[in-house]
């Protein structure tokens, strides 16, 4: 029931009963309802943010919680405490704050913005069911679509002293690309490989419908002595192709592979970048997929080997 | 830098590598002569040394007509390597040196201001971002009896789940006292970068991470192994300064994970093995701690707000014999599975696959196959999808001379719901090798010809189905003459891939490439020159799209049984048609390679 309501139904019982004791329920009713009319809250959440929701503190572009608070009596500050409450799309209760680990915030007079860091504090709240199972073992929520609230309580009684304000969100989450061709570990033949080698990989799921993305092949060779993933943090890329549209890229490596000590090892993994050149990293990593490495040998080795 | 600068700077730099170690190997024959020496009072062991040393060096150029960027260097202007990898072996004692180190930083992770990718090559980097550079390799492991220490730059193998991929600079030991196996190292394996907003392109920057793994075990040779890992790795927030942006998404993380496996002969041929593993990992050390969500395990790691802990799960069975291989394998790794020494791992799976290997006609013809099937997304917190990977491989050596080897690989990929997607790729190739003989010669010709068809379909309007086909013919040559020393091989190569583009336009890629080698053995095979020139036709859609010549010639000179000099010179010459813009850019890459090695033993 709202303030408003709550003092509808005392003037009614006003009426009906015992003046006196619904005197002091007005008497209690009315400051919180003056103090309502003095703090008004926005919330402005991002309508997709990251399902990491452990990694909200670190984007204050998710979200903002304004406070607009006039002043009063109490000489212009007010202490209180941010209640938030996570529901699911039909608005069944999934995670609520604990208002004994809730810190108190002392507010002053003014306009006060807050970010996510400072309103959804996870420390503080339960989370029930599959998104606490979830959020335990993967840090993020499942896809799909939510509500947040944020109210503000009167540190002192607990008491709302603001509207509660929700915004809905939707979470999506992706799956970096894999990895097809060349295969992990596979033998190419060098006759075949010095013109073109065809590099295939699967595109990030789901399709993602407002993001532009692409992706950046990259190609390294592994130098004798290193370890396939030494070569991937150490060196130079042979190949660094930003590739649009399409998830298959042919490549002529224009490499003398005749030699038996140089090129003839290459570790390849491609990185999913958003429209700004940045790692789609879906709220963790720099989205570089799981590398695979492969081996050139000539006709004659290959054949050799099959024989053995 | 003209090139004859460039070659006397090489010359001066090999002097100054190779003239300590020169030294070290003429002082060691002394030294192991004065211990024979005195062996007639009281017998002493000698010292013997095995393994190689020696130096690299790599030039390379790009000359571009007109000038542009239309082509980028892909390699560093300059690259020394200086390699020294012997084993001593005095008495008891076993002592592998592993010492790869350029000064030239080409760090891909590494930003470009720091001398990595992309800069200038004028980077200076500090002696402790030098030691921990993932580039450079500077260990030591003295062993005696089951008693060994690691020193130094050490890539250290414990599990499939607890840490593999990853290099430490540090110290541990391995001890291995009977059935027993005890393992510990303590090291760093990122050294530390502070962002740089000011720099061009501005320094992202990377904490120092620091990990310790552990091993527990014991193990029989052939018959089992057990072993209990424990892995940590942690970064340290006040290494940099200033520290990278949380937006960047560089976060000081630390995770924990343990590990028990198992790998055990269950009857004769037939084997088991299997691993379990939960990891403890926190995003973002600067969270708060929390008692709400994911528990930590004091003292190890402390549970925050952006901590999760989940599995990971594997196990194979099968026999290997000499005829028969057959082998099932499964593995799962949870969504929220994440090691500090597998930084790659792509969680949230569950794999299994089936492979065999057969032989027969007394080892004439082998088959190897496996399916398989990979389940991506588990969770229930994204869209599932799923990989069918199937291969098989046939070969039949028909008779002395002809055989035949077919391949077939099936990839599929498929994601549910509004913004699904199904691909295939189906790939066959044949490959028939046919080889007759002279009096005079041994002629062997080997055909491949590969179909590949990669068909992509999105379940979301408007449906579109993408059909990518793709031809490729290679026919090989090498005639080998008994009267002569020289060996010749030639090829010709055809591709061709069409792929649709706003239907009914395709785009045709076509490459027409023809190959030819020769290796020229002198001074009784002390001295092989070798060369190969290939010249490759772009055309697309019917029209030239330039031409490729690559032409190298190289020599490799045994100068003594333990001395090897490699020379390797590769020009490559890139002219494109009056399509491309600018009209008729040509490109010329010039690639210098020269090693001199020297085996010990």
């Amino acid at each position: 029931m709202t303030i408003a309501g709550l003092y509808k139904y005392f003037v009614q019982t006003l009426k009906k009963s015992n003046t006196t004791l619904c005197l002091v329920l007005i008497m209690a009713v009315l400051p919180l309802q003056a103090l309502q009319a003095q703090v008004k809250t926005q919330l402005q959440l991002a309508a997709r943010p990251t399902s990491l929701l452990a990694t909200w503190a670190n984007h204050p572009e998710i979200l903002n919680y304004i406070i607009m608070f006039q002043g009063g009596a109490a000489g212009g500050s007010l202490t209180i405490k941010i209640k938030a409450t996570f529901k699911d799309g039909t608005g069944n209760v999934i995670g609520t704050s604990d208002l004994n680990f809730l810190p108190n915030r002392v507010i002053t007079a003014g306009t006060t913005v807050l970010q996510s860091r400072d309103v959804v504090l996870l420390q503080t709240i339960h989370f029930t069911g599959s998104a606490l199972k979830a959020l335990n073992t993967t840090g993020r929520m499942p896809a799909g679509s939510y509500q947040l609230s944020l109210q503000l309580l009167d540190a002192q009684t607990l008491a709302p002293v603001s509207e509660e304000t929700t915004r809905p969100f939707t979470l999506l989450s992706y799956q970096l690309p894999v990895l097809m061709l060349p295969q992990n570990e596979a033998v190419l033949a060098a006759e075949q490989a010095r013109v073109a080698i065809t590099f295939r990989w699967t595109p990030l799921a789901p399709a993602p419908s407002q993001e532009r993305i692409s992706y950046m092949l990259q190609v390294f060779e592994i130098q004798p002595g290193q370890t396939p993933v030494q070569a991937l943090r150490s060196n130079q890329p042979l190949l660094n192709k930003q590739v649009t549209g399409t998830t298959q890229y042919i490549w002529q490596p224009q490499l003398y592979m005749a030699d038996s000590a140089a090129n003839r090892k290459f570790i390849w993994t491609v990185q999913t970048l958003y429209e700004g050149g940045y790692g789609f990293n879906n709220g963790a990593g720099d989205g570089r997929s799981e590398p695979f490495w492969f081996e050139i040998k000539s006709a004659k080795e290959i054949l050799d080997s099959r024989k053995q | 830098m003209p090139v004859t600068k460039k070659i006397v700077s090489l010359a001066k730099l090999c002097l100054k590598a190779m003239l300590p170690a020169a030294v070290t190997c003429c002082y060691m024959p002394v030294k192991a002569q004065t211990a024979d020496s005195s062996s007639k009072v009281l017998p002493r062991p000698s010292l013997n040394v095995s393994g190689t040393m020696g130096i690299s060096y790599e030039m390379y150029g790009l000359d571009l007509n007109p000038a542009g960027n239309y082509y980028t260097p892909r390699r560093p202007w300059n690259l020394v390597r200086y390699m020294f990898n012997p084993t001593f072996n005095f008495g008891g004692v076993t002592l592998p040196v592993n010492i790869n180190f350029t000064p030239t930083q080409t760090n891909f992770a590494t930003p470009p201001s720091l001398g990595g990718y992309g800069s200038a090559g004028a980077g200076k980097q500090t002696l402790w971002q030098f030691l921990t550079n993932p580039l450079n390799n500077i260990g030591i492991a003295p062993k005696y009896k089951w008693a060994q220490a690691l020193l130094g730059t050490q890539y250290l193998n414990y599990s499939d789940f607890s840490t593999g991929d990853i290099g430490l600079f540090g110290y541990g030991f391995a001890l291995t006292p009977g059935k027993f196996r005890i393992k510990f190292f303590n090291g760093t394996s990122q050294r530390p970068i502070s962002y740089d907003a000011s720099a061009t392109p501005p320094v992202i920057g990377a904490y120092q991470r620091n990990n310790w793994m552990a091993q527990l075990g014991m193990e029989e040779e052939g018959k089992y192994s057990l072993s209990l890992n424990f892995t940590k790795g942690k970064d340290i927030i006040n290494s940099v300064n200033p520290a990278p942006t949380a937006i960047s998404g560089i976060l000081p993380q630390e995770g924990f994970t343990a590990s028990f496996v198992i790998k055990t002969v269950i009857a004769k041929d037939y084997y088991f093995n299997t691993e379990f593993a939960h990891s403890i990992y926190t995003l973002d050390e600067t969270q708060p701690a929390s008692s709400l969500g994911a528990k930590g395990l004091e003292p190890f790691i402390t549970a925050r707000t952006t901590t999760k802990a989940d599995n990971a799960i594997q196990a194979s069975f099968g026999r290997k014999s000499k005829n028969l291989d057959i082998g099932f394998t499964s593995k799962y790794i949870g969504a929220g599975f994440q090691t500090a020494g597998y930084p790659f791992m792509q969680p949230d799976r569950l794999d299994y696959t089936l492979n065999t290997r057969i032989s027969a006609l007394q080892n004439n013809m082998n088959i190897t196959a496996s399916a398989g099937q990979r389940v991506n997304n588990l969770s229930s917190n994204t869209l599932k999808s799923k990989q069918f990977i199937a291969n098989i491989n046939w070969f039949v050596q028909f008779s002395s001379h002809f055989n035949i080897n077919a391949n077939y690989n099936n990839f599929g990929f498929q994601t549910s719901g509004i913004g699904g997607l199904r691909n295939v790729s189906n790939d066959i190739s044949i490959n028939p090798s046919f080889n007759w003989s002279t009096s005079k010669m041994l002629n062997l010709i080997t055909v491949t010809y590969t179909f590949s068809k990669y068909e992509e379909q999105q379940n979301f309007p408007p449906f579109a189905i993408t059909n990518n086909t793709t031809h490729t013919a290679v026919l090989t040559y090498v005639p080998t003459f008994f009267s002569k020393q020289y060996t010749m091989d030639f090829t010709l190569m055809y591709f061709h891939n069409k792929v649709p583009l706003v239907l009914p336009n395709y785009l045709v890629t076509a490459l027409y490439s023809a190959t030819g080698n020769i290796n020229v053995p002198m001074a009784k095979r002390k001295f092989i020159l070798k060369g190969q020139v290939m010249y490759t036709y772009n055309e697309v859609n019917g029209s030239s799209e330039g031409n490729n010549v690559i032409c190298t010639a190289g020599a490799d000179w045994n100068i003594t049984k333990k001395l090897t000099w490699n020379l390797s010179a590769t020009g490559n010459l890139f002219k494109y048609s009056a399509a491309f813009i600018p009209p008729y850019a040509r490109y010329i890459e010039s690639t210098l390679k020269t090693s001199l090695m020297y085996r010990f033993k």
